[in-house]
């Protein structure tokens, strides 16, 4: 009995101790994330909450420039191009070296991109047209296509192009390609390394302070997972954190202005839309698929759900992308229209189901909105949501009549909206999930893919753009903002439309 | 019986609960549409890349084969690789047991403390004013839904007031305790990391209460009617009768008895709280088992899933031997058996 | 005394022990206040629900985008939420929607578990241990991993989850019931009808039942408001009920995004949900207390 009432006065005692400082030295930048990562191999992982760590401990041949969608030099000095786009021949910087003192050589790079194709996964897609990576010396390196590729340089900013250490393969595993180990580990040469990873509780990022490019100003970053959007808030706030990944725009939007507080905001190619099922009848029909793009209150929707924080699609390519044209048909709301068609196509009592999940939290609120719409022209909707793997296997499977998407390029191409939403191989997950099929789009777009004339594959993007929106197979609501609320002594960021999430931590510092 | 056979008994009953338990998870989780290969790959894979992915995972086999290559793994202690982190799950469970026992132990430990006084209040007092409000605060308690005390509770002793940390387990400033259990407050009594236990105890004491609260009504009530059945009894009575002052009577002799009950309440509740804890772990970022249990089943890491229910499961049945065992201790007549 | 009087006391000597013993029952009710507070709460969620339609001053679903967020005001009493809605409409047809869950919950869970328990502790034997173990292993089972797995596969809807929750609170009942019938097999009732060859699925129905009922019906109670609050917790994380539809406990999750700025959307349905979970509470409270054979006389 004694010894636990002396226990508890301790532990009382503990509670009470004041910490000597319990903030954390300015150096350090705190990034409040929703949820932890899964893995960390560049061969491996797809999406862009991964690559928030991977993006800074890798180096890439190209970087994009700043705020723009073009590329320019990191490792690679410089490049040609043979006259027919099939062979790149890539001249390297000398002076790399990887974390561990291992120089960084052509040998790396054929390295790194041979293990991408390999293991085959996810980011292997975008090098789908690389044939062979061949070292031509020490410092240079050369890359063969099977097919001319224009997007090719922005696929190689792209994170599946990291330039891994090939001393990694020491941990490789019964052929994993050591798999396994990058999946925890960080091996490059970039600005960050790996410190500590604690599931569910923090990732911590040191800086390297021998990186190439000039050591980085903030020292330490801590990735705190906080689930709860409203104590990120509080968080934010208190001066606790200096970013907040998890907030709701109505979060984001009472933020501003708040002393201590920026909001950044950015036009972004995040695009949401709703697939429409074009196998299923009636909706095999283009005019049922036009009254129901006549019947959405596209404005509504940005205006209540994204507080404003969004445009309006006109076309499948977003704006801030080339091939986007403001010749390309808008829909507008137009409910007498949206009922004409209906009567031509002759459906009445249309009944249609709409599969979304909680994965984005906005789909909710839009799924009511076009719910109240669709009544408007005598269509009722019934939403169905399901967990994101199970929502995922039918729209893989086409099990579903309308279906809520969001979208974001992984480089600066039209590419990453036009075939893979458009080309009638690629159906389901893979990118076409209306099931859309038209063998004019299909021959336009394919054409397209593998010129390399900039005009010629605008013109041919243009003219696709125009026979889809007849189609209509998706509705396209709208392009989204980037939104992030950060404390105003975070100095140096720069968002880039290709790497959301990802942080420019090497030019970033905290006053 | 003496106590050994009694728990080796225990222990071999056990054994065909737990199959029962990976036979209907395993049903469960595999008829579920969804194919995790898919969300792995991500979303621009091709049909190829997901193809292979399947036969990596082994998810093509028959289900039947599936479930014997995972009991054979079972055996070996092996609770096989999370699809979704491709960690062994046995290394992810184990790093976020502690986090789950800690808050867990924690907030029995308070709602004991608080309860048993409260208890023994009400009973004395029974229908009294102070009865009657135990009793609203009590309703209260279990009544509101976790969140919403979570949440204020933040927003008052955190955000506003600034007494209390924010979410996780322990400063960020603060490096974790030296130590294996991975116990924070036990680790670091025991490096003799002041600093770290300090923090940890200030971490835990927001979503320790907001999880006491719940159980605080049904323990309290608990210990108030077996209060009331004990002293009613005739060797209170004997003892009242002999002059015995009422605070020997209630502290010597009826509250060991009446304690019986409770540590029913208090096994059932650790078994509970363990995996269900879940709301209180989201809300203060408490990286325990609910939150990966959430996680898993989100993503359809079967592999996670299964190993989280075993888990809980044995858990859950160990409280309850605990509580047998305990039975014994508190009250003679009680033998195991 | 009238000889109608006469029939009915001759009636009363008559009737069964557990007859009698109900009837007693709902006397003691009477005189309990607290008892009679969790009634009161009861009815008035019963007749909200009922005349939902004519109380409710606007539709619950219709959303109204120009009105979001708009704070409690003469035209909306409770304010309206992120689409505009009426909180106030809302939480009256919520209402509907907790006596759904309430009823669904404890009808299957409680009839299941008590004819499982009733079966198992009648016969004894193999068989009623094999059930018990069952029994243990659903008990053991974390629950929301099953609401879970049911609402991935099915697909989360609000009758999914009270499948699920039903389906762990079997063990209760059949635990409880369990007990009883235990000791109720020994009673001479019992024994008299079993040397007249009555049929086991007659016993049990005129006997076992009726002798666990005052007992099941406390954790009934209890368990309503349990339910109610179960299935909050299930929406909350996005597995119960789906929008548009109004549960009080998707509400609560809705509205705690805009807890700082916006209260009224989580604090009226959360509201709700504490005076229902107290009312059935108090009433089940009551009635164990009215129930318990050391108190009752």
């Amino acid at each position: 009995m004694r010894i636990a009432r002396s226990v508890l006065v301790l532990l009382v005692v503990a509670l009470l101790v004041p910490l000597q400082s319990g903030r954390a030295a300015e150096t350090t930048l705190v990034i409040l994330i929703p949820s932890d990562v899964a893995n960390l191999d560049p061969a491996f992982c797809m999406d862009n909450v991964e690559w928030r760590q991977t993006y800074v401990a890798y180096d890439r041949l190209v970087q994009y420039d700043g705020k723009s969608t073009k590329v320019k030099p990191m490792l690679a000095e410089s490049w040609d191009i043979s006259p027919d786009g099939k062979v790149y021949t890539f001249r390297l910087r000398r002076d790399v070296k990887f974390w561990d003192g291992t120089p960084l050589d052509a040998n790396a790079v054929k390295f790194s991109f041979d293990r991408v194709q390999k293991m085959g996964k996810g980011p292997s897609e975008a090098f789908t047209a690389l044939s062979e990576v061949k070292v031509i010396d020490a410092y240079t390196v050369q890359m063969v296509l099977r097919h001319p590729f224009a997007p090719f340089l922005s696929c190689l900013a792209t994170n599946g192009g990291g330039i891994v250490n090939p001393k990694v393969m020491r941990q490789a595993k019964n052929g994993d390609l050591a798999h396994e180990y990058l999946s925890t580990h960080l091996m490059g040469s970039g600005p960050y390394k790996l410190k500590e990873w604690v599931r569910d509780q923090h990732i911590i990022l040191e800086a390297n302070p021998n990186y190439w490019g000039g050591k980085p100003k903030v020292s330490t970053v801590v990735m705190k997972i906080v689930p709860e959007p409203g104590v990120q808030r509080m968080m934010l706030l208190r001066g606790e954190a200096h970013i907040a990944e998890g907030l709701l725009i109505e979060q984001i939007q009472k933020l501003r202005g708040e002393k201590g507080i920026v909001v950044v905001e950015e036009p972004s190619q995040y695009c949401c839309y709703v697939y429409i099922n074009t196998q299923r009848k009636p909706l095999d029909n283009p005019k049922v698929r036009q009254a129901l793009a006549h019947a959405v209150d596209y404005q509504g929707i940005i205006k209540s759900v994204l507080q404003g924080c969004g445009t309006q699609m006109r076309g499948p390519i977003p704006t801030g992308m080339w091939g986007h044209s403001e010749s390309v048909f808008q829909y507008q709301r137009d409910v007498a229209k949206a009922k004409q068609l209906l009567a031509e196509a002759g459906v009445e009592d249309l009944r249609l189901k709409i599969l979304y999940s909680d994965r984005v939290p906005t789909w909710a609120q839009e799924v009511m909105i076009l719910q109240a719409n669709f009544r408007d022209i005598g269509v009722k909707l019934e939403p169905e949501m399901y967990a994101y793997a199970t929502m995922r296997d039918k729209i893989d499977r086409g099990d579903f009549d309308l279906c809520m998407g969001v979208w974001m390029p992984d480089y600066a191409d039209p590419y990453m909206f036009m075939t893979y939403w458009f080309d009638s191989t690629n159906f389901g997950l893979a990118g076409n999930r209306a099931f859309y099929s038209n063998p004019k789009v299909d021959a336009l777009i394919r054409k397209a893919a593998v010129s390399t004339s900039q005009p010629e594959r605008e013109r041919l993007y243009l003219d696709a753009q125009k026979i889809i929106m007849q189609d209509c197979p998706y509705i396209f609501l709208y392009q989204k903002n980037y939104l992030l609320a950060m404390r105003s002594n975070v100095k140096g960021f720069v968002y880039n439309p290709m790497l959301t999430n990802i942080y420019n931590l090497l030019d970033m510092w905290i006053e | 019986m003496n106590m050994v056979t009694f728990v080796s008994r225990r222990l071999v009953a056990m054994v065909p609960v737990l199959l029962g338990v990976t036979i209907l998870t395993f049903l469960l989780s595999h008829v579920i549409p969804g194919d995790p290969a898919r969300l792995l790959v991500g979303q621009k894979a091709s049909d190829e890349v997901v193809k292979r992915m399947r036969e990596e995972l082994g998810l093509n086999d028959p289900l039947h084969i599936q479930y014997w290559n995972y009991l054979k793994q079972l055996l070996r202690g092996d609770l096989g690789t999370s699809i979704r982190n491709r960690r062994p799950v046995v290394q992810d469970l184990a790093e976020r047991f502690p986090a789950s026992f800690e808050l867990t132990f924690v907030s029995l430990f308070i709602c004991v403390i608080i309860a048993i006084p409260l208890g023994i209040l009400t009973a004395v007092r029974r229908n009294h004013v102070v009865d009657h409000v135990t009793r609203v605060l009590a309703l209260l308690g279990v009544s509101t839904p976790v969140f919403w005390w979570g949440l204020l509770l933040l927003l008052i002793f955190y955000f506003r007031l600034g007494w209390l940390p924010g979410p996780g387990r322990i400063d960020l400033a603060v490096p974790p305790p030296a130590g294996r259990t991975g116990l924070y407050i036990l680790d670091s009594l025991l490096s003799r990391d002041w600093r770290a236990l300090g923090s940890s105890l200030r971490h835990l004491v927001l979503p320790a209460f907001c999880l006491s609260y719940v159980y605080l009504a049904i323990m309290t009530r608990m210990i108030r009617s077996s209060m009331l059945d004990v002293l009613n009894l005739d060797y209170i009575r004997t003892a009242r009768a002999n002059g015995l002052p009422e605070r020997a009577i209630i502290f010597r002799h009826a509250l060991r008895n009446a304690l019986v009950p409770t540590v029913t309440i208090v096994g059932l509740s650790f078994g509970e709280l363990i995996g269900g804890a879940i709301l209180t772990e989201t809300i203060f970022a408490w990286p325990g088992l609910g939150s990966y249990m959430v996680d898993s089943v989100l993503f359809l890491d079967f592999p996670a899933i299964m190993g989280c229910t075993i888990l809980v499961c044995l858990i859950y049945m160990t409280a309850n031997l605990v509580v047998d065992i305990a039975y014994g201790f508190l009250d003679p007549r009680i033998r195991w058996g | 005394m009238c000889p109608g009087a006469a029939e009915r006391s001759y009636g009363l000597r008559e009737m069964s022990p557990w007859m009698k013993d109900f009837l007693f029952t709902i006397r003691l009710v009477y005189r309990n206040p607290l008892a009679m507070a969790g009634i009161v709460i009861i009815t008035c969620l019963v007749l909200v629900a009922v005349f939902a339609p004519l109380l409710a001053p606007y539709s619950p679903i219709d959303i109204s985008l120009d009105e979001r967020l708009s704070p409690p005001s003469a035209s909306h009493l409770l304010g309206t939420d992120e689409m505009g809605r009426d909180i106030l409409s809302r939480v009256i047809y919520g209402a509907r929607i907790s006596i759904r869950i309430a009823v669904t919950v404890v009808t299957i869970g409680g009839a299941v578990g008590s004819i499982l328990g009733a079966t198992a502790g009648y016969l004894r034997g193999r068989m009623g241990s094999i059930i018990m173990r069952v029994m243990d292993m659903i008990l053991a089972f974390p629950a929301l991993v099953l609401c879970m797995v049911l609402a991935a596969a099915l697909g989360p809807s609000l009758n999914n989850a009270l499948l699920a929750i039903a389906f762990v609170q079997i063990p209760k009942y059949a635990r409880l019931v369990h007990g009883q019938a235990l000791s109720l097999r020994e009673k001479h009732y019992v024994l008299a009808a079993r040397s007249m060859a009555a049929s086991t699925p007659w016993i049990i129905w005129h006997h076992i039942f009726p002798g666990c009922l005052s007992s099941v019906l406390v954790l009934a109670t209890m368990g309503m408001g349990e339910a109610i609050l179960l299935a909050a917790s299930l929406s909350f994380i996005g597995l119960g009920a789906q929008p548009p539809e109004p549960e009080w406990g998707a509400m609560v999750a809705m509205g705690r995004q805009y807890l700082m700025d916006h209260w009224w959307l989580a604090t009226f349905p959360g509201l709700a949900i504490l005076v229902v979970a107290v009312g059935f509470n108090i009433l089940g409270d009551a009635l164990r207390d009215i129930l318990d054979p050391r108190l009752r006389r």
